[in-house]
C-alpha cells in the first residue's frame, strides 16, 4: 500500500505528473499566439531588410572543392561564390558587403526557408518537388552538371555493369540517393549502399576502401580525385551518368524583386562573356564597345532602373568579378586543380547551353 | 486555499481540454503559416513510395515500399544497435567494475584509466576512431580473411553462414520457448536434485527441437563472393559494428562509475555484519551487497541505457540507417522537416517514457518487497 515513506518517494518519482502538463499547456498557448499573429511574407520584404541590414547573407556549402570552399587564408573563392558576390556588388557596389554561411547538405534549404540566408548558393539540383514544395524559387543555373561515379582504377571497370554487388557511398541529402536506385535498378545491376552525412566522412570512407563506388555530382568528383587524395591516378571517373544535375542559385518565394536582380546578375555575368566582355576591357568598352557591350555596361540608361539598381550595376560586377567565362576558368577551370572542361556549360554559341536573355 | 493558482483548481477533465486545444492551437498556426509561405504540410508523404533503398534493415525493403515503412525500418535499425549496446555495455562495465573495485594496484589503475579517457573524450570523435579502425584494418573483399570456409572478415564487413529455416521457423520458436520455460522451472524448482533435473532439462529441449524440425531440414545459406560484393548469408557490417562497440564502450565508462557508486553506497555496517557471520568476501558481496547496490543503480543505469539509445543518432555520421538518418533523407526528398522532426519526438518520447515507467515500477515494487 502507498502510504507515508513510500507515498512520498513514489510522489517524488512521479511529480512529473504536476510540473509537465501545466509546462506544455503554458508552452503551447504561447506557441499558438506567437504564431497565429505572425505575419505572412509580402512581396519585397527581403530586399528591403537586405538594404537595411547593409550586407547580403549567402548560404555556401562547408567545403566544396571549386564551389565555395575556404582557401588557404580563409576567405572564400569558388564558382558559386563569385556569384554571390555579383549579386552583393550590384546592390551594394562591393564585394565585401557579404557574409558566408557554410550549410551541411541537410540543412541548406532549411536554413533558406527560415530567413538564416538570403541567398543559397551551393551547387543545388533543381528539382520539380523542391522548386514547388519547399516555398522556394531557383533562379537559373550556373552549372549544368550530372551525377556520375567515380572507382578505384583497380578494378579495371569500363563501365558501371562492370560492377555487380558493389558497395555504392554517397551523401545524404542530395538527389543522389534517388538517382542511384533509379539508376541501378533500371539496369539491374545489384548494389548496396552506404550513406553518410558530411562530405569528409564519406572521402576518408571511400578513399580508406570501404566502398567500390563514389556517387556524386561529378564536380564533386574531380574536386574529390584532386585535392581529397594523395594518389588521383589510382581513381577514374567513368563516362556513365545517372542523372542530370542543374545547379543555380535559390532565393525564397515572396520577393520578385530580389528574385530578379539574381537571375539578372547570372544573366548578365553569362551575357558579357557572349559579348567578350572581361575584366581588363571593361573599362574601355563602356566608352568605346559596341551597343550591346554599351547597354549592358550601364552607358546606355535604363536597365539598371528597372531593377531598382543604379544603371552601372552590370559594369560593376563584370569588372569586379570578370565574365562568366573568366569566372569558370578560375574556379573549376585550366586554372584551377579541378581542370573541368566547359562541355555543358559552355556558350549556346559553342555548343554548349549557356544562353542567357539580352540585357 | 485562495493562494491557490487557477490551474490546481480546475479538476482532470478541464485541464486534458485546455492542453489539447494549446497544443492543436500551435499545430494549425504552424500549418498555416507554412502554407502562406507554400511550403508543403500534412502527413500525406508517408504514404508516398520512397524512391530510395536502405543499406541495412530487419524487415525486407524495396524503393518501392512507402516512406512510412522506410521509418519502420529505421526505428527497427535504431531499437537493435541500441540492444547490441546496451548488452556489450553492460559485459564491459561489469568487467570494469571488477577491476576497479579488486585490491591489485594494476587492475584499479586500468580501470580508472579507461574510464577518464573514454568520459573525457566527444562520442562523435570515438564513432570516428572505431570507424576508421575498422575500414583501414581490414582488407578488401576480394583479399577477405576466411578462418572457415563460409565466414569472411574484410572492411565490407563479416560475413557469416545463415540458417535457413525451411517453413519451420514458427514452430521452432514456439517449441523453443515452451522447452526454455520448462528448463527454468526444474532448474530454479527444489525438489529435485540439480544433476537430474540439468539432464532432464536438456533432454527435453533437446526432444523439442528434433519434434519441431521433423521433415523440415534446416539448410545452411553460405555467403559467396559474386562479383564486388557477397550474396547469401547474414553481415555485421562495419557500420554497425564500430556504432555498436563505440556506443557501448562509451556507456560502459558511465555505467561502471554508477556500479561503483552504488557497491560504495550500501552502509559499511552490512559488509561487517556479514563477516561477522563468517561469510567469504566473495560470497558477502554476491548475496548481501549486490541486491542492494543493484536498488541504488536501476534507475541510474536506465538513464543510462536511454542515453544510449538516444545517442544511436549519431549513427548518420558513420553511414549506418537508423531512424534519425532515414528521416533526415525523407526530410530532403520532401522537404517537410517539421513533421518528420514530430514524428523522431513521438518516436524517441514514448520508447524512452515507457522504458522510464517500466523501470519506476519496478523500484517501486522492490522498495515495497524490502520495507
Amino acid at each position: 500500500m502507498l502510504t507515508g515513506k513510500r507515498l512520498r518517494f513514489a510522489s517524488s518519482i512521479f511529480a512529473i505528473k504536476r510540473y509537465v502538463p501545466r509546462t506544455l499547456l503554458a508552452t503551447g498557448s504561447l506557441l499558438t499566439g506567437l504564431l497565429w499573429f505572425s505575419q505572412p511574407a509580402y512581396a519585397g520584404k527581403d530586399f528591403d531588410a537586405i538594404k537595411a541590414r547593409g550586407h547580403l547573407i549567402c548560404g555556401v556549402s562547408t567545403a566544396s572543392g571549386g564551389f565555395s570552399a575556404p582557401d588557404s587564408n580563409g576567405k572564400w573563392t569558388g564558382i558559386d561564390v563569385d556569384l554571390c558576390k555579383a549579386v552583393s556588388i550590384a546592390i551594394f557596389g562591393s564585394a565585401d558587403n557579404t557574409a558566408y554561411v557554410p550549410l551541411t547538405d541537410q540543412a541548406r534549404f532549411t536554413a533558406l526557408q527560415t530567413g538564416e540566408v538570403d541567398l543559397l548558393t551551393h551547387n543545388a539540383t533543381e528539382t520539380l518537388e523542391r522548386d514547388a514544395g519547399l516555398g522556394l524559387s531557383w533562379e537559373g543555373i550556373n552549372y549544368y552538371d550530372a551525377i556520375g561515379v567515380m572507382v578505384p582504377a583497380k578494378l579495371h571497370a569500363k563501365q558501371l555493369a562492370d560492377l555487380n554487388g558493389a558497395t555504392i557511398c554517397m551523401t545524404q541529402g542530395g538527389t543522389n540517393e534517388a538517382a542511384v536506385r533509379d539508376f541501378f535498378d533500371g539496369h539491374k545491376i545489384r548494389y548496396k549502399q552506404v550513406v553518410f552525412e558530411s562530405l569528409p566522412a564519406l572521402n576518408s570512407a571511400f578513399f580508406a576502401g570501404r566502398c567500390d563506388i563514389y556517387a556524386m555530382d561529378q564536380s564533386a568528383l574531380a574536386a574529390a580525385r584532386a585535392l581529397a587524395t594523395k594518389t588521383p591516378a589510382d581513381y577514374v571517373i567513368l563516362p556513365d551518368v545517372l542523372a542530370k544535375s542543374p545547379l543555380g542559385p535559390v532565393v525564397r518565394q515572396g520577393d520578385p524583386r530580389f528574385a530578379k536582380i539574381v537571375r539578372w546578375t547570372l544573366s548578365a555575368l553569362i551575357d558579357a562573356e557572349e559579348l567578350d566582355v572581361t575584366s581588363q576591357n571593361a573599362t574601355t568598352l563602356r566608352k568605346t564597345g559596341s551597343v550591346e557591350q554599351r547597354r549592358l555596361l550601364g552607358a546606355i540608361p535604363g536597365p539598371g532602373k528597372a531593377l531598382g539598381l543604379t544603371d552601372d550595376w552590370a559594369y560593376r560586377v563584370i569588372e569586379q568579378i570578370g565574365s562568366y567565362g573568366e569566372s569558370y576558368a578560375r574556379n573549376v577551370g585550366e586554372q584551377s586543380p579541378l581542370k573541368l572542361p566547359r562541355g555543358a556549360n559552355a556558350l549556346w554559341t559553342r555548343g554548349g547551353l549557356m544562353y542567357s536573355p539580352p540585357i | 486555499m485562495t493562494t491557490q493558482s487557477a490551474y490546481v483548481r480546475l479538476n482532470a477533465f478541464t485541464r486534458s481540454a485546455l492542453l489539447i486545444a494549446a497544443l492543436w492551437g500551435a499545430a494549425a498556426a504552424t500549418e498555416r503559416l507554412l502554407a502562406s509561405r507554400h511550403i508543403a504540410t500534412g502527413f500525406g508523404f508517408l504514404l508516398r513510395a520512397a524512391g530510395f533503398d536502405i543499406g541495412e534493415s530487419l524487415i525486407s525493403f524495396d524503393p518501392e515500399d512507402t516512406i512510412a515503412r522506410a521509418l519502420v525500418v529505421g526505428t527497427l535499425n535504431t531499437l537493435k544497435v541500441s540492444v547490441i549496446g546496451v548488452s556489450l555495455a553492460t559485459i564491459i562495465a561489469a568487467i570494469l567494475t571488477i577491476a576497479r573495485i579488486g585490491s591489485h594496484p594494476l587492475t584499479k589503475f586500468f580501470g580508472i584509466a579507461f574510464v577518464e579517457l573514454v568520459r573525457n573524450v566527444p562520442l562523435l570523435l570515438q564513432l570516428f576512431f572505431w570507424y576508421g579502425i575498422l575500414t583501414i584494418a581490414m582488407p578488401g573483399a576480394r583479399d577477405a580473411f576466411s578462418p572457415i570456409p563460409g565466414v569472411y572478415l574484410s572492411n565490407r564487413g563479416l560475413w557469416l553462414p545463415s540458417l535457413n529455416f525451411n517453413g519451420a521457423a514458427t514452430q521452432l520458436l514456439v517449441v523453443s520457448f515452451g522447452a526454455l520455460l520448462l528448463t527454468y522451472r526444474l532448474l530454479t524448482a527444489r525438489a529435485y536434485r540439480p544433476l537430474i533435473a540439468g539432464c532432464g532439462a536438456v533432454a527435453v529441449t533437446v526432444a523439442a527441437v528434433a519434434v519441431a524440425m521433423w521433415g523440415h531440414a534446416p539448410s545452411l545459406d553460405a555467403p559467396r563472393l559474386e562479383g564486388l560484393g557477397y550474396v547469401g548469408g547474414t553481415s555485421i557490417s562495419p557500420e554497425l559494428a564500430a556504432l555498436a562497440f563505440g556506443l557501448a564502450v562509451y556507456a560502459s565508462s558511465y555505467l561502471s562509475e554508477i556500479a561503483c557508486a552504488a557497491l560504495n553506497a550500501v552502509p559499511q555496517g552490512q559488509w561487517q555484519a556479514a563477516r561477522a557471520l563468517g561469510m567469504k568476501p566473495i560470497q558477502v558481496l554476491r548475496l548481501v551487497i549486490a541486491p542492494q547496490a543493484a536498488r541504488i543503480a536501476l534507475l541510474p543505469a536506465v538513464t543510462e541505457y536511454l542515453n544510449l539509445l538516444k545517442n544511436s543518432s549519431l549513427a548518420v555520421a558513420i553511414g549506418y540507417p537508423d531512424i534519425v538518418s532515414i528521416g533526415n533523407t525523407v526530410m530532403n526528398q520532401t522537404g517537410q522537416a517539421i513533421e518528420v522532426i514530430v514524428i523522431f519526438v513521438g518516436i524517441f518520447l514514448s520508447f524512452c517514457l515507457a522504458v522510464a515507467a517500466i523501470a519506476n515500477g519496478l523500484l517501486a515494487r522492490w522498495i515495497r518487497r524490502v520495507q
